[in-house]
């Protein structure tokens, strides 16, 4: 089933477009990369599909109803994004950061329940955060940082999660590590990511489809397989890759 | 450190003890037995009208004013996401400063000076609104900027007014600016309004207060976690404008509570908005009460400004209070 779909998406930023009559249809289980260079639109998509921000015109769609009715609870019930940034503005514990990612599943008068902690201990526990619950947040490091919001994201709980750059910060470990709990989780309770990514090995290891953001409008969708050969790269970076390909995943790099 | 409950129940008893000393002290010295007494119905006469005609009333005002002054600061702070903030950054308190001294101007009676000043915390709130939203969006940056220019203005205007008032005149707006509480009579015990103002604030606040914890962490992380960030921004805007406002009319603008016992509040208690606003409006009450009371006995006979002893009093318990959070948070 189709769990985030759009038709004919227009988007603009300033004068750049991002996609021009884009129809996308991200169906459950699936894990989408999404790529292209900087200032390409990667993160105002993402916005864009969170309706974060308004799109020119076309129509958006979380589990076939149209995302302009639904409430910004009930979008956030379903649907959850990691911001590229951060704030905070005023002390505060990991767990109390942590624990806001139920907001739109609790009444206006509930407190959080024992339910609600045990799924953020879980979440701490899932990117290696435990021992850390009672730090204040403006003492972590970056990476630290990263994956606070990550386990606030997890404790969100959404069917559709939407990553801008999820491994910023992380180190070579993290990244994976992160990654294939993020993306395990999302195959095993049949949910969907869409990331943009930088890093081409990520996606070529964790990412079933793509989305190449190639400027001008122009888009490319299709399965990681086909579309990461290096005459499609080197129109997306403008810049020469080598693609190699050895062990389970290829690897690319700069030439 | 204490639970958040124990806490608020230790503020609790600081704000009794607050109301037990304002009581007590001053020209006349009464004992906890004579106040028991004289609230039961069975004082003397003197005792009676010294509690009942001077310090109930101005104890009362003082509390209130106090407790919406720092609930105002804690909502203000959470708008413009900035430490910084306090109820009169937007200006709303030289818009009534304005008023209240163009009225001292023209020897206008104090309650005429109330109304005045609350007239003007009303223009000055409807003129940051209006300027701030323009067309565009309305972000924190904008409100504040927009905010700060105005309160600039009135204050240009009040140093004008200053310049040009007689000598006799000039004692009462000086008072007025740094904030006094010696207008409270004993008519206000009866007058419900305030009280129930505050209530109506607090009760706000509350409905309001998990989302103003996910609204600290941005605009942007409040919606993708459900906020609806226009109508939420709107209320924060008008409700501490409005407490400010009523405040201001009370007692003219009392600096230091509304910065102060927010930030001491988050230290002591935390950031989460459901301990915070009932911690603000004890602790913000009773500061303001105890300040009053010394205000009035440290050289009595004579009076000083409630606002001098605020920040007497503020300023080093917060510095005391900023290092001891800075050295648990290292340690911790």
């Amino acid at each position: 089933m189709s769990l985030l779909s759009t038709s004919h998406l227009n988007i603009q930023i300033g004068n750049t477009k991002v996609c021009n009559d884009l129809n996308l249809e991200c169906n459950s289980s699936e894990i989408w990369g999404i790529l292209g260079r900087n200032g390409k639109g990667k993160t105002t998509l993402l916005h864009s599909l969170a309706r974060l921000r308004e799109v020119e015109s076309g129509d958006i769609f979380i589990h076939e109803k149209n995302i302009l009715t639904l409430t910004r609870k009930q979008i956030a019930q379903q649907l959850g994004v990691l911001l590229q940034h951060h704030e905070d503005n005023f002390p505060c514990s990991v767990m109390e950061t942590v624990i806001s990612g139920r907001h739109p599943h609790i009444g206006h008068w509930q407190w959080e329940s024992k339910n609600d902690y045990a799924l953020a201990h879980n979440a701490l526990e899932s990117v290696q955060l435990s021992h850390l619950s009672e730090r204040p947040v403006n003492l972590l490091s970056g990476g630290e940082r990263q994956r606070v919001s990550i386990a606030t994201l997890i404790t969100q709980n959404p069917d559709i999660m939407l990553l801008d750059e999820p491994n910023s910060h992380l180190d070579l470990k993290y990244q994976i590590q992160v990654l294939e709990t993020l993306c395990n989780q999302t195959k095993a309770q049949q949910k969907i990511i869409l990331m943009t990514l930088h890093d081409l090995n990520l996606a070529a290891r964790f990412c079933d489809k793509l989305i190449l953001l190639l400027g001008d409008g122009e888009v490319l969708l299709g399965d990681t397989d086909e579309l990461l050969d290096e005459d499609n790269l080197q129109q997306l970076y403008d810049y020469p890759i080598k693609r190699i390909n050895s062990g389970d995943y290829p690897a690319f790099i700069a030439k | 450190m204490l639970k958040p409950p124990a806490i608020l129940f230790l503020l609790i008893l600081l704000s009794l003890g607050s109301l037990i000393f304002a009581l007590s002290v001053g020209s006349l010295p009464l004992s906890f037995v004579d106040i028991l007494q004289t609230l039961k119905g069975n004082g003397t006469d003197i005792n009676r009208s010294v509690i009942f005609e001077l310090r109930l009333p101005r104890a009362y005002v003082a509390f209130i004013t106090g407790a919406m002054l720092s609930l105002a600061g804690m909502l203000m702070q959470v708008l413009l996401r900035n430490p910084l903030a306090d109820p009169y950054i937007l200006g709303v308190s030289g818009g009534a400063s304005v008023a209240a001294i163009l009225a001292i101007a023209f020897g206008l009676a104090s309650s005429l000076v109330s109304a005045a000043a609350f007239i003007g915390a009303l223009i000055s709130i409807a003129l940051v609104f209006g300027l701030a939203h323009g067309r565009g969006s309305w972000n924190p940056s904008r409100l504040l900027l927009t905010g700060v220019v105005i309160a600039a203005g009135w204050g240009a205007i009040i140093n004008f007014i200053l310049s040009l008032s007689p000598d006799q005149s000039l004692k009462g707006m000086l008072f007025w600016l740094m904030g006094d509480l010696s207008y409270a009579h004993s008519e206000q015990l009866g007058n419900l309004l305030l009280p129930s103002l505050l209530i109506t604030g607090l009760l706000l606040s509350l409905v309001m207060a998990r989302s103003l914890n996910v609204l600290s962490r941005g605009e942007m992380q409040a919606s993708v976690l459900g906020v609806s960030i226009k109508p939420l921004r709107l209320s924060l805007f008008l409700l501490a404008s409005a407490l400010t406002a009523i405040a201001v009319t009370q007692a003219g603008s009392i600096g230091f509570v509304g910065l102060i016992v927010p930030h001491m509040m988050r230290l002591l208690i935390s950031s989460d908005h459901r301990w915070l606003a009932p911690a603000c409006v004890l602790a913000g009450g009773s500061l303001l009460l105890l300040s009053d009371t010394l205000a009035r006995t440290i050289i009595a006979p004579q009076q000083l400004p409630v606002g001098v002893i605020t920040a007497f009093v503020g300023v080093p318990l917060f510095l005391f209070l900023l290092s001891r959070g800075y050295k648990q948070q290292v340690l911790s």
